[in-house]
C-alpha cells in the first residue's frame, strides 16, 4: 500500500503517539502492581513499594496525556495554517530531549527511590509532590520543550498570515497550560501555601486548560471526521471556554476547603463546582445530534466512537462522580477517601484518554488509509468495550469502597489512624479492592487488543473492502 | 477584612453577564463573534478574581498568621475541639511552653527544623501512600492531625519503650518495619534521627493549622489555654 | 446520624446528575432518531432527576442556601435537553450551507 503524503510535523505526531502509547502501557503495569499491593500488601514490599509504583502510575498518565495533546497539535497544525510547521527541527529536537528526560527520570525513580532531607533531592530526584514529583531539573526541561511547541504554534500562525478562531483560544490556553507548570516548580515550608499553587498545576491543568485544549482537538476532529462546518465549531469552542473557564477557574475553591485557606472557599468552591455538571449536560445533547444525524457514517469508524466516548466520558466521570462528593457538607467528610480515584479514574479515562484514542486513529486512518476506503474492523470494538467494561468495573468497585471509607472512617469512627485500619478492613472495602484489580486486568487485556489494532488498523482495510464487496454482491 | 462568598460569586457572574451583554449587542446569539466575546469576559473576569482573592488568602495562610501558626507553636501544646459557632472543629494552643523533645526551639531553630522536616516529607514521597491536608494518596492514613492521634500514646508509647509521644513517633517512624500495626507496613525509608525529628516536628506544626474543620469528628484534644 | 445523612446525600447527588445525564442523552436520540417512545422514555428519567435532587432537599443537613441552589438545578436540568435541542438544530441551520 502507498504510503500518504504527510507533512513532517505529522510524521512528528505519529511519533509523540506511540510514545504516548507506551507510556500508557507502563501507566497500566504500574497500576496493576499498586492494585496488587492492595490486596496482597507484602508484595514487592521493600523492594518496589506502593508508593513508587503510584508515583509511576500518575507520573506515566501526566506525561502521556500531554505528549498524546501534543501529537494532536502536530497533527492538526500543518492542516490548519495550510504549511509545514515553521521550526520542525526545533520540534524533532524537543522530543528527543522530552523523551530522554523521561527516561532518566523513570530509571531515578526506580532505582533511587527517595532522598534525603536537603535541596540536592528536590533538584534530582524527586519534588515528592503528588502528580509533578519530577526533579526540579526535568521540570526546567519540561518548560522548555512546552516552549518549543508555543514557538511552533505561534510561528507557523504568523507564517501563515491566518488567524483563525481555533488557533487564537489554542494559543491563548497554551500559554495558560504551560505558563501554570511554572506555579509547581518552588519549595516553601508553608503547607498551605504550598498545596495553593500546587493545586493551580493539578486543577487549573485538568480542569480548565486540558479541557479547553481537548475541546480545540476535538473541534478539529469533528471537522476534519465529519465535515462539520467551521462556524459551529468555532462558536461551540467559545462556548465551552466560556463555561470551562467561568465555572472551573473559581471552581478550584473546591481543593481549598481544607488546606488551611479561609472559609470563604467553602462557598466559592461549592457554588461553581456544584455548577459544573450543568454545561456538561447541556454539551451532551449536542454529541447526540451529531452522532444521530450522520447516522455514525465516516471513513473513520473507530475515531468517531472514541470521539462519542469522550463527550459522554466527560460527563459521567467529571460529571457525576464529581457532583456527588463536591459539595463542602459532603467533601468534609469523602476528601481524601476512595471517592477521589473513583472520580479520578473514570474523568481521566472519558475526558482524557478517549480523546487521545480518537485522535491516534484519525492520525493513523489519514497516514494509512486510501480514498475510498473505511478504517474499521474487529479488533478495535473488542478493545473499546473491554477498556469501558475494565474502567467501569474498577470506578464501580473503588465508589463502594469509598462510600465504605466516608461512612465508616469518617462519619461514624472519627478519622484517626485506628478508624482508617478499621475501614480498611472491612469487607466492603476488602473486596472492592479485589474487583479493582480484576477489572484492571480487564482493562489491560484490553488495552494489549488496542495496541494491536493500532499496529495493524489501517493494513487490513484491503481485505476488508473485498469481503465487504463479497458481501454486498452475494 | 472578611469577604463573604455569596457577593464574590454574585458579582463575578454578574459582571460577566452584564458586559458579555453590552459588548455583545448587535451580533446575534448564533454568531461565533458573540460567544467570543463572552467567552473573553467570563475568562478574564473569573482569573482577575482569583488572582485578587489570592492575595487574601496568601496572606491568611502566611506562616504566623491566625490560620497557619509561628514556627514557635510546637513548643506549646495543641488541642482539637470542636466549635458550636462556627460548627466545625479547629485547633486551640496552649499557653504554656511545654517543648519538644525535651527543649523549647527558638524561633529561628523551629524555622530551621521545620524546613527541614517539609524537605524530608517530600523526599521521602510521603504523599505517595498518605493523604496531607487530605491530598495525595490512599494507601495509609490521613497525616493533617497525626500529631494528635491517640494511638501514639495507647500503642505505639507502649511498643517503642518511648517516654513521650514524640519520641515514639521518632522511634516508630525510623523504623516503622519493626512495629507494624496491621498487614500495610510502612517501609523504611531511612531516616536519620535528625530527620525523625524534623518530620515529628513539622507534624506538629501541621496539627495546628485551621483547616475549616477537617477532619471533622476527631476525638476531642483539649489543653489549658 | 451522621453517616445515613451523608450516605443518602451522596447517593442522591450522584443519582442527581446520573439521571439528568440519561435524560439528556435518551431524549437526543428519540429526537435524532424520530423515537417518540424513547424521548417519553426520557422525560421518566428527568423526574427521576428532580425526585433525587428533592431528595438531597428534604433531608435535613444542608444549609438552606445550599437546598435552594439544588433545587434551582434540578429544575433547569429538567428544561435542558429540550432547550439545548432546540438551541443545536438552529445553530446547524444557519451555518450548515
Amino acid at each position: 500500500m502507498e504510503q500518504k503524503k504527510l507533512y513532517e510535523s505529522q510524521q512528528l505526531a505519529l511519533w509523540y503517539f506511540w510514545t504516548a502509547f507506551i507510556l500508557l502501557g507502563a501507566q497500566l503495569i504500574f497500576g496493576l502492581i499498586a492494585a496488587y499491593q492492595f490486596v496482597n500488601p507484602d508484595f514487592l514490599y521493600g523492594a518496589l513499594n506502593f508508593m513508587t509504583n503510584r508515583m509511576l502510575h500518575i507520573n506515566a498518565l501526566v506525561v502521556w496525556l500531554l505528549m498524546g495533546f501534543i501529537g494532536g497539535i502536530y497533527w492538526f497544525l500543518p492542516l490548519e495554517t495550510g504549511r509545514e510547521v515553521v521550526g520542525i527541527k526545533l520540534g524533532k529536537l524537543a522530543y528527543f530531549a522530552l523523551v530522554g528526560a523521561v527516561a532518566v527520570v523513570v530509571l531515578v525513580y526506580l532505582l533511587k527511590q527517595i532522598g534525603t532531607a536537603d535541596y540536592f533531592t528536590m533538584w534530582f530526584i524527586t519534588e515528592g509532590r503528588e502528580y509533578i514529583e519530577a526533579p526540579r531539573w526535568a521540570d526546567i526541561g519540561i518548560v522548555a520543550v512546552a516552549l518549543i511547541v508555543a514557538y511552533n504554534v505561534i510561528a507557523t500562525t504568523l507564517a501563515s498570515k491566518r488567524i483563525t478562531g481555533i488557533l487564537g483560544v489554542l494559543i491563548i490556553d497554551l500559554a495558560a497550560l504551560f505558563g501554570l507548570y511554572l506555579a509547581g516548580m518552588f519549595f516553601t515550608p508553608n503547607i498551605s501555601i504550598d498545596q495553593y499553587f500546587w493545586w493551580w498545576v493539578v486543577h487549573l491543568w485538568v480542569e480548565a486548560t486540558w479541557e479547553v485544549l481537548v475541546g480545540v482537538l476535538m473541534g478539529w476532529l469533528l471537522m476534519h471526521l465529519l465535515g462539520t462546518p467551521r462556524k459551529i465549531i468555532e462558536a461551540w469552542l467559545y462556548v465551552e471556554v466560556m463555561l470551562v473557564f467561568g465555572t472551573g477557574i473559581l471552581g478550584l475553591g473546591h481543593h481549598y476547603y481544607w488546606i488551611g485557606t479561609p472559609e470563604y472557599w467553602l462557598g466559592i468552591g461549592g457554588f461553581f463546582s456544584a455548577m459544573e455538571p450543568l454545561p456538561l449536560v447541556a454539551m451532551v445533547v449536542h454529541a447526540v445530534y451529531d452522532a444521530g444525524v450522520h447516522k455514525l457514517k465516516t471513513v473513520n469508524i473507530p475515531a468517531l466512537f472514541w470521539a462519542f466516548a469522550q463527550a459522554f466520558g466527560n460527563l459521567f466521570g467529571a460529571g457525576v462522580w464529581g457532583f456527588m462528593h463536591t459539595l463542602p457538607q459532603i467533601n468534609l467528610f469523602s476528601h481524601g477517601t476512595q471517592m477521589a480515584p473513583a472520580h479520578g479514574h473514570l474523568a481521566f479515562f472519558g475526558a482524557y484518554m478517549a480523546a487521545n484514542v480518537a485522535l491516534f486513529y484519525f492520525a493513523l486512518g489519514q497516514s494509512r488509509v486510501k480514498e475510498g476506503y473505511v478504517l474499521n474492523g474487529f479488533p478495535w470494538k473488542l478493545a473499546y468495550v473491554g477498556l469501558i467494561i475494565g474502567i467501569v468495573g474498577m470506578v464501580g468497585a473503588l465508589t463502594v469502597a469509598g462510600f465504605a471509607q466516608t461512612m465508616i472512617e469518617r462519619a461514624t469512627l472519627g478519622s484517626t489512624w485506628e478508624a482508617y485500619i478499621t475501614a480498611q478492613e472491612h469487607p466492603w472495602m476488602v473486596s472492592a479492592y479485589s474487583w479493582r484489580l480484576l477489572f484492571g486486568f480487564v482493562f489491560f487485556v484490553a488495552y494489549i487488543v488496542l495496541m494491536y489494532d493500532l499496529i495493524t488498523a489501517g493494513k487490513r482495510v484491503e481485505e476488508l473492502k473485498r469481503i465487504e464487496e463479497a458481501r454486498v454482491a452475494g | 477584612m472578611s469577604i463573604g462568598w455569596l457577593e464574590v460569586v454574585v458579582a463575578t457572574v454578574l459582571i460577566s453577564l452584564v458586559v458579555s451583554v453590552i459588548l455583545g449587542r448587535g451580533k446575534g446569539w448564533l454568531e461565533p463573534d458573540f460567544w467570543k466575546i463572552a467567552a473573553i469576559i467570563t475568562s478574564s473576569v473569573m482569573t482577575i478574581t482569583l488572582i485578587l482573592l489570592t492575595f487574601h488568602s496568601l496572606n491568611a495562610i502566611s506562616v504566623g498568621s491566625k490560620r497557619v501558626p509561628s514556627p514557635t507553636v510546637i513548643n506549646k501544646e495543641i488541642g482539637y475541639v470542636y466549635n458550636a459557632d462556627r460548627r466545625a472543629m479547629e485547633p486551640v494552643i496552649g499557653k504554656a511552653d511545654v517543648g519538644l523533645f525535651g527543649k523549647v526551639w527558638s524561633g529561628e531553630e523551629a524555622s530551621k527544623i521545620l524546613e527541614e522536616g517539609k524537605l524530608a516529607i517530600q523526599s521521602r514521597n510521603c504523599m505517595d501512600c498518605h493523604t496531607l491536608l487530605g491530598n495525595g494518596a490512599y494507601y495509609a492514613p490521613d497525616l493533617t492531625k497525626a500529631w494528635l492521634d491517640p494511638k501514639w500514646e495507647k500503642q505505639i508509647m507502649p511498643v517503642t519503650n518511648a517516654k513521650s509521644k514524640e519520641e515514639a513517633m521518632r522511634t516508630w517512624i525510623i523504623n516503622p518495619d519493626k512495629f507494624p500495626t496491621w498487614v500495610r507496613k510502612m517501609p523504611n525509608l531511612k531516616l536519620s534521627e535528625e530527620e525523625a525529628t524534623a518530620i515529628v516536628a513539622y507534624l506538629k506544626w501541621m496539627s495546628a493549622i485551621d483547616t475549616n474543620g477537617f477532619p471533622a469528628n476527631f476525638p476531642e484534644v483539649k489543653v489549658a489555654q | 446520624m451522621l453517616a445515613d445523612v451523608l450516605y443518602k446525600l451522596m447517593l442522591y447527588g450522584f443519582l442527581l446528575v446520573f439521571f439528568a445525564s440519561a435524560y439528556a442523552i435518551l431524549y437526543g436520540f428519540g429526537r435524532v432518531w424520530d423515537l417518540p417512545f424513547l424521548t417519553k422514555i426520557s422525560y421518566a428519567f428527568g423526574v427521576l432527576q428532580f425526585l433525587s435532587g428533592l431528595g438531597m432537599v428534604v433531608t435535613e443537613y444542608l444549609a438552606i442556601f445550599w437546598k435552594l441552589i439544588i433545587l434551582i438545578s434540578s429544575i433547569l436540568y429538567l428544561f435542558i435537553p429540550p432547550v439545548m435541542w432546540k438551541v443545536v438544530v438552529k445553530f446547524h441551520e444557519r451555518h450548515h450551507r
